[in-house]
């Protein structure tokens, strides 16, 4: 994992209580089961974390941490 | 076929609803505003936005039988085409004159009113703030445009404030999207400090009043009205469906663009405009909201009395009187038992679902109306007592 796959790790276990270990590849949503309004949350704290905004559009398709970093990447680009 | 596989997802789901699919309630008949026929039997209608109660309004209905009678039953096209009677015109003309605005857009649907405000509003380099727990037509009146969008936390100013910050020049081209009254959980928006930040960025202001038209602010405007920033809000939307008792959409404005509005909106041209029976009807209830408040009066009365007696059941249903009241729940099997015990004892309420419920909650909502009566609201209590607090496991 790189620097920012393992910082929205942080924030995801901040985020929501998790049962078991994630990794870059987790499904959040079959994965972990979180509920929908759980990764609305989480987004909120990633884009408080990195001080930035993220398009919906670039969240559509994403169900990893590591989807999630290159959104990041690019709000942050 | 391929084409049909996603819908084994949707059977697999339908199936775990159980015997009584809460998606298909078929309501058999009507007594009244507020009890309907379910299921063979009289059934307290507690889940509608009927808010005043105007469903079965005499002069409403006397309205909308003249209409039948003088323009027919549907118009058959469009508002940009032969779609537009005299009486769509003056019930624009009375929206925009009971907000003292220079003028309304009427819409098919409530819908179709804020599809077609937004995608009228918002171009590619424009970008909108939704608030997350804003209501499926406004996320979906978003996709139609191309602009660039945004979610803030649920009524959560100071998460409003940093993203239009960090937008930078771009919070000047930014339209902030709120609900007045939220409908599920029936919390009002702190739309003062709203209205401050949005005009700190230079940003404009969406409020949907779907909820709270008719029934907050002295007026009944909303709570634009009850807030007293009716000339700092840039776009309010309504709906005819909830306290009007009809169907159908407005937006209204103190900007005089608003009666471009049309001419940039597809959901405004591509669809058969209101029938002017509902037209009709839809002017009589507006008639009532601006000359007989005691309709309000007696829904805040009604509100009272329902929180009272399922607080006094020891529930938690929000921090403030609304006439939209929500009981959290277990689980997702727990709401539906209890759903389905509300409604074998004869009052029909509304279930709530992830993701249709807000913060990953099951729960059951109950909508109040000017048209129950005491009788019909002591038995909502008694009935969530019996189903809900009697059984400790639901909660």
């Amino acid at each position: 994992m790189d620097s920012i796959e393992q910082t929205l790790c942080d924030v995801l276990a901040r985020s929501v209580t998790l049962d078991g270990p994630v990794d870059a590849e987790t499904d959040l949503l079959d994965g972990l089961a979180l509920a929908s309004a759980q990764v609305m949350e989480f987004i909120m704290e990633v884009e408080d974390h990195f001080d930035i905004v993220i398009e919906q559009e670039a969240l559509a398709d994403v169900r990893t941490i590591r989807q999630l970093a290159v959104a990041v990447r690019g709000a942050l680009a | 076929m391929k084409l049909l596989e996603k819908f084994r997802e949707v059977a697999e789901l339908r199936r775990g609803l159980g015997e009584i699919d809460p998606t298909s309630v078929v309501v058999e008949g009507l007594n009244s505003a507020t009890e309907g026929i379910v299921n063979g039997r009289p059934t307290i209608l507690a889940g509608t936005n009927n808010y005043l109660g105007l469903t079965f309004d005499e002069q409403g209905i006397a309205a909308g039988r003249a209409a039948l009678s003088e323009a027919g039953t549907g118009t058959t096209g469009s508002r940009m085409a032969n779609g537009t009677y005299a009486g769509h015109r003056a019930l624009e003309a009375e929206l925009a004159d009971f907000y003292g605005y220079p003028s309304a857009v009427v819409f098919s649907t409530g819908y179709a009113a804020n599809l077609g405000s937004l995608a009228a509003l918002l171009g590619p380099d424009d970008a909108v703030l939704l608030d997350a727990d804003a209501h499926a037509s406004l996320f979906d009146g978003c996709r139609l445009c191309p602009a660039k969008v945004f979610t803030f936390r649920h009524n959560d100013p100071a998460s409003l404030d940093r993203r239009l910050g960090r937008l930078g020049e771009q919070a000047g081209r930014t339209l902030v999207v709120i609900e007045g009254l939220y409908g599920v959980l029936g919390d009002r928006a702190p739309i003062a400090e709203i209205v401050e930040i949005k005009a700190r960025h230079g940003a404009c202001l969406f409020v949907d009043e779907a909820h709270s038209f008719g029934v907050l602010g002295e007026k009944g405007l909303g709570l634009a009205e009850e807030a007293g920033v009716l000339d700092d809000v840039d776009f309010i939307m309504g709906t005819f469906s909830k306290s009007l008792g009809t169907t159908g959409g407005f937006c209204v404005s103190r900007h005089e663009e608003l009666a471009l509005f049309p001419y940039r909106s597809r959901p405004y041209m591509f669809t058969a405009s209101p029938s002017p029976a509902v037209v009709e009807c839809t002017r009589s209830a507006l008639r009532a909201i601006r000359t007989r408040p005691e309709l309000r009066a007696r829904l805040w009365r009604n509100a009272t009395r329902l929180r009272e007696g399922l607080t006094q059941l020891g529930l938690q249903v929000g921090d403030t009187p609304s006439p939209v009241l929500a009981i959290r729940l277990g689980d997702r099997a727990g709401a539906l038992a209890a759903w389905n015990g509300m409604l074998r004892e004869g009052v029909y309420v509304n279930l709530m679902l992830p993701p249709a419920a807000p913060a990953g909650s099951s729960l059951l909502r109950m909508s109040v109306s000017a048209a129950h009566t005491d009788a019909q609201i002591d038995e909502i209590v008694r009935v969530t007592r019996r189903v809900v607090v009697e059984s400790p496991e639901l909660t």
